[in-house]
């Protein structure tokens, strides 16, 4: 256990950071043998306009408030906000289970080994799971319970303060939300999702999110369709000229049917795919068509981009959303939406919004990888593993695994169609997160990056190069399969960031394009490993 | 003194069944929430369970039948109860301690209760076994009793000792401890007192308000410090059996679909309530429903109107 931090410092009056993370401090990595790259210095810019008192990097870019009014004003806010938090009216959503989560932990500290954010930080004190937590819960027994001196004698007290809320709130962007902490809990409690309920509580009532999540996120997909900015125009062109790169990469024919009527299939990608991995949603098409499901993509507004960023920080545009989802289907009259290659839309979608989602808009859901489990297994495809006779391990993306229960289909296609595949340590359920989780993947203002690939993705890493460990330095590319589009993300840029194609040759991409690279009348070569 | 004693132990029970029912009053009534479960579930079918599947792994799976496999919910929860199946595997340092402490509890109710049913029995008629029989409940229950004050002590010295503990341990929480320890070797020393009364007939004195029955200092001062926290249990953290029953069965494993609209009702109600968060893109005031709200899009100035 290292000194430093404690929890009384989260109240020191200045703006300065708590620590500074250290190279040295981080956890070891196997094949370090090179200097792991600078970490980028904070601006003296941002230092002295934002809030930056945590550690030494900043996602939110909270601007310092200008004045003692504008401070006390703030505080004020989040207390009126931390009062609605525990409101039926106001939190009806998730009230049952943050109650339970702020009632009954005991501090056991049972949680700390299983959070790789802690661990790869060489066990820096903010970043353990019941840190945040037990702010939050002193702040609730003081001052929602309104507890006396039998309370503070119970739950520790607190002081609510400008730098300690600033601190807060840039602490609820240092936890992915992948929920291992909560496995782990004998007590039920959940660190995840009471940084989950921090991030609602300064989005739905300070107006407080990340710019990438809130403007460039929820705001620009409500607005123009989607939030990588493609409107449905833009998107069919683009998919367009994916059908037709496909179709001349594989030698088959690809057509990708728009707003078809009474579909089987309603296919919602995560839009992020079309504009960066292009080949998924082209594998997809070609898939979808050679095993003859009568499907379609819409060009409703939203209807086209699975992405719902509000999962992670305000339920109203979560629900916004979903909705825009159902509705795309039910116009269509589809009889089922299939989900793409993107963890967090899969819960999103299926999982969260499911109570919310009643009547004409109870459209069935369901995960592509159960989809292309069944085109696989059906022998619709004639498929040749040793087209992927190479290296293959697979990452579990927390949103579809642990959160959602979709181990196997994914497992079952990679047995049959790639034969060195080998499970990371440890997986499926038990899965690492890979530092991308919660919008880290899209986040990178100021040195976050740096904090991503450091310490946010530091155990993937350790996991991928563990997985390849006979192979390492074979010279054989190795590929890492992720079916999710922002864990795919997360690796280009943790991988690019540690140099793993040069050093190791290793490489991701989704898992349709796996399939499709083992098909026999595909072209061979599907997988373009040097784009990457 | 042994009304008195008798009088706190009655009050104690009622404050206990009291403090638990109102708990469990503040979570069951609580909205339908959003699904956020967790796997595995455990009442998944055994093929499922072995790797934490859901449902979600079958195609067409609303169109499937789903079974609900209590026994692998009993299997976790009893691993979890009297094993502390997660403390084992995640915090092995810990466990000994807190299994020690906890098997004691356990110990201590098994035989109260059983000597509970043996004194009903003794009302009816007083067999030969009843006498032996409560000796080995008694005798289970010192050994309760030491397990307790054995784990409580070394609970203690973890959370006075380890930073990683301290940190999170609040001045209550010590207190909790030593008087859990406190209470237990008061108990066991004073049920070995000479004059002490068997634990049959203290039981039997309790059910008659015998004040005949002498009860030694030693083992009144553990009676009423145990009754004390017995009647503060559920205003305390120590309650959190209450919490993990719900967090459990509420949470974690609540993956119930809403296959024909099963949470219409429930949730249309939470649809129909008139929020109040501030910020401008929720477009609350307190004058529009959740429902309403959903339906705006802020994006296109709808939410601010």
């Amino acid at each position: 256990m290292k000194p430093g931090v404690r929890l009384r410092d989260m109240m020191r009056p200045d703006s300065e950071p708590l620590f500074d993370i250290t190279h040295a401090a981080l956890a070891p990595l196997p094949n370090q043998n090179e200097a792991a790259p600078p970490w980028k210095p904070l601006t003296e810019g941002v230092r002295q306009s934002c809030e930056c008192g945590l550690d030494n990097t900043c996602a939110l870019n909270l601007p310092r408030p200008k004045s003692r009014e504008e401070e006390a004003a703030l505080v004020d806010a989040f207390v009126r906000g931390l009062h609605k938090l525990f409101e039926a009216r106001n939190n009806w959503t998730f009230l049952q289970p943050l109650l339970l989560s702020m009632e009954h932990c005991v501090g056991c500290q049972t949680c700390a080994d299983s959070c790789h954010i802690f661990e790869a930080s060489g066990r820096a004190e903010v970043y353990r799971p019941t840190f945040r937590s037990e702010v939050l819960r002193r702040a609730y027994f003081k001052y929602v319970k309104s507890g006396g001196a039998l309370s503070r004698m119970q739950h520790g007290d607190i002081e609510l303060s400008w730098p300690l809320i600033a601190r807060l709130a840039e602490l609820s962007y240092r936890c992915n939300l992948c929920r291992r902490c909560a496995q782990s809990c004998p007590m039920g409690v959940d660190n995840g999702l009471i940084a989950h309920e921090l991030r609602k509580l300064f989005s739905q009532e300070m107006g407080i999110a990340p710019k990438e999540l809130h403007e460039n996120g929820s705001m620009l997909q409500l607005r123009v369709g989607s939030s990588t900015g493609m409107t449905p125009r833009t998107v069919k062109d683009n998919i367009d000229f994916i059908d037709e790169d496909i179709s001349e990469k594989t030698g088959l024919e690809v057509h990708t049917p728009w707003d078809v009527e009474g579909a089987d299939v309603l296919l919602i990608h995560n839009a992020g795919e079309i504009l960066a991995w292009p080949e998924n949603p082209g594998a997809f098409a070609l898939i979808l068509n050679a095993a003859g499901i009568k499907w379609t993509m819409s060009s409703e507004l939203v209807g086209y981009d699975s992405i719902n960023y509000g999962l992670w920080y305000d339920d109203a545009q979560f629900a916004r959303v979903a909705l825009r989802h159902a509705e795309a289907a039910r116009r269509l009259k589809v009889k089922k939406i299939v989900i793409g290659e993107c963890g967090h839309a899969h819960k999103a979608l299926a999982v969260v919004a499911d109570r919310l989602l009643s009547g004409e808009l109870n459209i069935p859901r369901e995960s592509s990888l159960t989809l292309l489990r069944e085109i696989v297994t059906s022998g619709r495809l004639d498929l040749d593993p040793a087209r992927n006779d190479f290296p293959v391990t697979l990452h579990d993306p927390c949103n579809l695994v642990r959160l959602m229960g979709v181990v196997e289909p994914q497992r079952e296609i990679l047995r049959r169609i790639a034969p060195q595949f080998r499970e990371m340590t440890p997986h499926g359920v038990d899965n690492y997160c890979c530092g991308g989780g919660s919008g880290f993947a899209i986040m990178s203002p100021n040195n976050f990056g740096d904090w991503r690939a450091q310490v946010g993705g530091r155990k993937k890493l350790e996991q991928v190069m563990d997985a390849f460990a006979d192979c390492l330095r074979s010279g054989e590319p190795k590929y890492v399969c992720a079916p999710c589009s922002n864990c795919k993300g997360q690796l280009r840029d943790l991988f690019a960031y540690h140099d793993l194609w040069e050093r190791f040759r290793i490489g991701y991409g989704g898992l349709a394009e796996l399939i499709v690279n083992a098909m026999r009348d595909v072209k061979p070569g599907f997988i373009d490993w040097e784009w990457h | 003194m042994t009304l008195l004693l008798y009088i706190a132990l009655y009050a104690a029970i009622a404050c206990f069944v009291f403090g638990c029912a109102r708990r469990v009053r503040q979570y069951a009534p609580l909205p339908a929430h959003l699904r956020w479960e967790l796997y595995p579930v455990p009442h998944e079918p055994p093929t499922r369970i072995q790797h934490g599947g859901s449902y979600f792994e079958e195609s067409d799976w609303w169109t499937k039948p789903r079974p609900r496999y209590r026994a692998g919910e009993l299997r976790v929860m009893i691993a979890e109860i009297f094993l502390l199946k997660s403390v084992r595997e995640s915090n092995r340092r810990l466990w000994w301690s807190s299994q020690l402490f906890h098997l004691g509890f356990y110990l201590c109710f098994a035989s109260c209760s059983v000597l509970i049913v043996l004194t009903g029995i003794s009302f009816a008629a007083a067999p030969a076994w009843l006498e032996p029989v409560a000796r080995i409940a008694s005798g289970f229950g010192r050994a309760g009793l030491a397990l307790t004050m054995l784990g409580a002590l070394v609970l203690l010295l973890h959370r006075i000792r380890e930073r990683e503990l301290r940190d999170y341990t609040h001045p209550a929480d010590y207190v909790h401890l030593a008087v859990i320890g406190a209470a237990a070797a008061l108990l066991l020393a004073g049920g070995y007192s000479v004059s002490a009364p068997g634990a049959l007939g203290l039981i039997r004195g309790a059910f008659l308000f015998d004040s005949g029955v002498h009860v030694p200092v030693l083992l009144a001062a553990g009676m009423l410090m145990a009754l004390g926290l017995l009647a503060y249990v559920p205003y305390s953290q120590m309650a959190h059996f209450i919490g993990k029953y719900f967090a459990f069965h509420s949470v974690r494993w609540d993956d119930a679909p809403n296959r024909q609209d099963a949470f219409a009702g429930q949730i249309s109600s939470s649809l129909a309530l008139r929020p109040t968060w501030s910020a401008q893109h929720f477009g609350a005031a307190g004058s529009r429903s959740w429902a309403e709200i959903a339906a705006a899009n802020p994006a296109t100035g709808e939410a601010r109107k």
